[in-house]
């Protein structure tokens, strides 16, 4: 699907473990591309954008997992918290390409029924 | 290799040199550890941190078996609760962390030492066979050709264990460590389990791949925090048939010479870690099981060889019968009855030591060895003064006495030379009914001066009968009856000596009694 402008978030942990790059395509889909480890120390600035993207009316999330290399809980609960806001918006939050040990928290957290996951993010929100 | 952890970063950098210098350690395993290590720093980070950071010591060792880290910090005393194991709802943003360590390593521990907190978190390679560790520092390991060998463990079916009462252990084990149900189970003569639990015992078969049949076979105490992620159930080592089956504590009973006879064990429906001092407090009744079975043993070996010493051969006299039994009220008493053939006839004895258990039992075993020694070729009077001469000595240092009946038949002249030392529970009775008691009037043999023996001399006609028994029988009959006419009753209605006792010995079984029950039956037919 055609992208349009991308936006770059400076990490402002302070470290460089991790990246995070927020597309929003034509149909308003929001793709959240992560890149490095989603720990306590990198939680609340995702969560704090979910927030953000769906007060300004985007309530189609997909996050881009393929380059997060490690989940912990805290990452977990940030996107829970993601995906109760995005669904009472009206939408959703779905996963994009999990690495293993990401499925192996899901899994463990019994979370893989409650989130949707998919190869890619293009398929997320792919209805046809 | 010592890193205080200042951030997440640094753990996860650490981690990576260590896979670098370990590169066998599987993608699942250092998945699953990495996912603990972090989850257990976060965890401490956000509890303990009061606002100055925390100052923590991280330890790696890693093996060929496992690899375990452990962190200390000097927080505040954790509020760790290790034993809340389970999932929060699936839509709580937290709670998760302890829930997901739990769930992806083999043992997670917490203990206080001091003013430290100590956690560890361990993760099992592969089978859990006996653990060489060595610290990351140390070079390699060397490769070796063959894997150590195993002590040869003897397994077998052990008689103090089943003797034993283990009432109360599964019950205990149970509610003292929260668990679903507590066990002791052994082996049977064919190879199957006996397991004993609060609420009954039953025979289960065993395949010798199940969690208890691991137990049976490993090294110490086996804990399983959750029977769905252990490395050892999901690579085969053992099986859980049993879906509820979450959690497991167990470790193999051993007899006194060191052979595996069965397992005590508890198991849960939840996932959750069994701490050091729960480990530690588990071994200990384990302890105190094996020692119950020990003493058991040996209290059965006794009673075994006292039983022994009874007569077991009927006598071979025509015209006359002798039958008697013996009850100890413990495994082993101070009461027995003995007969022996002389030369012109039977010599008999019924005794009663002073006192139940193994002590009178010993003294009763020498009292029996010196009256047969004598008896043989002496008469009754001499056999009592020999008896006495020998034993006061040994009854004085024991604080004990001996009542005692000793009487020899004389069949050519159907006639019995009868002594009774302190004892007077014995009674002659006729055929048509005559009962004569025999009151004593001399002491019991350690109580008093044993001399100047009264002698009785008893007639004995066609189907005469004498009856003596000990004490212990009168507990059979309240005070409103008469022991001794009671039993006569049932002497006069019987056709043989055995008769007699056989009736005796159901009365006494149906009854309650608390002390060493025996009856000694001479009859001429």
């Amino acid at each position: 699907m055609p992208r349009t402008p991308t936006q770059s978030i400076p990490d402002q942990s302070g470290g460089n473990f991790m990246n995070i790059v927020v597309e929003t395509s034509k149909e308003g889909i929001v793709i959240f591309r992560l890149t490095g480890k989603l720990n306590m120390v990198y939680a609340p600035t995702l969560r704090q954008e979910i927030v953000e993207q769906i007060s300004a009316g985007h309530n189609k999330i997909v996050i881009d997992m393929s380059g997060v290399d490690f989940m912990d809980s805290s990452g977990l609960g940030a996107l829970i918290n993601g995906l109760k806001g995005a669904r009472q918006a009206g939408g959703d939050l779905r996963l994009a390409a999990p690495v293993e040990q990401v499925k192996l928290v899901l899994k463990l957290t019994n979370l893989d029924r409650v989130i949707k996951t998919y190869s890619s993010a293009e398929k997320a929100f792919d209805e046809s | 290799m010592f890193s205080p952890p200042d951030t997440l970063d640094a753990v996860h950098e650490l981690l990576q040199t260590v896979w670098e210098k370990s590169p066998e350690v599987s993608a699942e395993n250092q998945m699953r550890f990495e996912t603990a290590l972090i989850e257990l720093v976060s965890n401490v980070f956000r509890h303990a941190d009061t606002g100055d950071g925390v100052a923590c010591a991280l330890t790696i060792d890693i093996s060929d078996r496992h690899i375990e880290a452990q962190l200390s910090d000097t927080g505040e005393p954790g509020n760790f609760k290790l034993i809340e194991a389970t999932m929060p709802d699936e839509l709580s943003e937290s709670g998760r962390g302890i829930a997901l360590i739990q769930a992806v390593v083999d043992e997670f521990t917490y203990e206080q030492e001091g003013e430290h907190n100590i956690w560890k978190i361990l993760r099992r390679f592969t089978t859990a066979e006996p653990e060489n560790v060595a610290t990351i520092e140390s070079s390699p390991p060397e490769v070796t050709n063959t894997p150590p060998q195993r002590p040869e463990i003897k397994f077998s079916y052990s008689e103090e264990f089943q003797l034993a009462q283990f009432g109360q252990w599964p019950r205990v084990i149970k509610d003292l460590f929260h668990l679903e149900n507590g066990l002791i189970k052994l082996i049977n003569s064919d190879g199957k389990w006996i397991a004993n639990e609060d609420g009954g015992t039953h025979i289960e078969d065993s395949d010798g791949g199940q969690v208890s049949d691991f137990a049976l076979k490993a090294d110490g105490v086996v804990c399983i925090s959750d029977t769905q992620s252990d490395s050892r159930i999901l690579n085969g080592t053992m099986r859980n048939n049993r879906a509820e089956l979450r959690s497991y504590i167990g470790v193999a009973l051993k007899a006194y010479d060191g052979s595996r006879v069965g397992v005590l064990c508890g198991w849960g429906k939840e996932p959750r870690i069994f701490s050091a001092e729960e480990v530690s407090v588990f071994e200990e009744i384990v302890k105190g099981i094996e020692a119950q079975a020990l003493n058991t043993l040996e209290l059965y070996r006794a009673a075994s060889i006292q039983r022994g010493m009874l007569p077991q051969v009927e006598i071979a006299i025509s015209g006359y019968e002798m039958a008697g039994f013996c009850k100890p009220h413990l495994s082993a008493g101070g009461d027995f009855y003995d007969w022996l053939e002389t030369s012109n006839g039977v010599a008999f004895t019924l005794a009663d030591v002073m006192g139940k258990g193994i002590g009178s039992a010993i003294l009763a075993a020498t009292v029996r060895a010196t009256i047969r020694a004598t008896a043989w070729n002496q008469n009754t009077e001499q056999v009592m003064n020999i008896t006495s001469q020998v034993l006061e000595p040994d009854l004085h240092k024991a604080g004990s006495f001996v009542t005692l009946v000793h009487g020899q038949l004389d069949t050519f002249l159907n006639r019995v030379r009868y002594i009774d030392a302190g004892h007077s529970l014995a009674s002659h009775i006729t055929k048509a009914g005559r009962v004569t008691r025999f009151a004593t009037s001399n002491y019991p043999i350690g109580a008093g001066p044993s001399k100047d023996w009264e002698l009785l001399n008893i007639e004995m006609a066609p189907g005469d009968i004498l009856i003596m028994v000990s004490d212990g029988m009168l507990d059979v009959y309240d005070e409103s009856q008469d022991a001794l006419k009671e039993i006569a009753n049932i002497a006069l209605a019987a056709n043989s000596a055995q008769e007699i006792i056989d009736e005796l010995k159901e009365i006494v079984n149906n009854s309650v009694v608390s002390d060493d029950v025996t009856a000694l039956i001479l009859r001429r037919t």
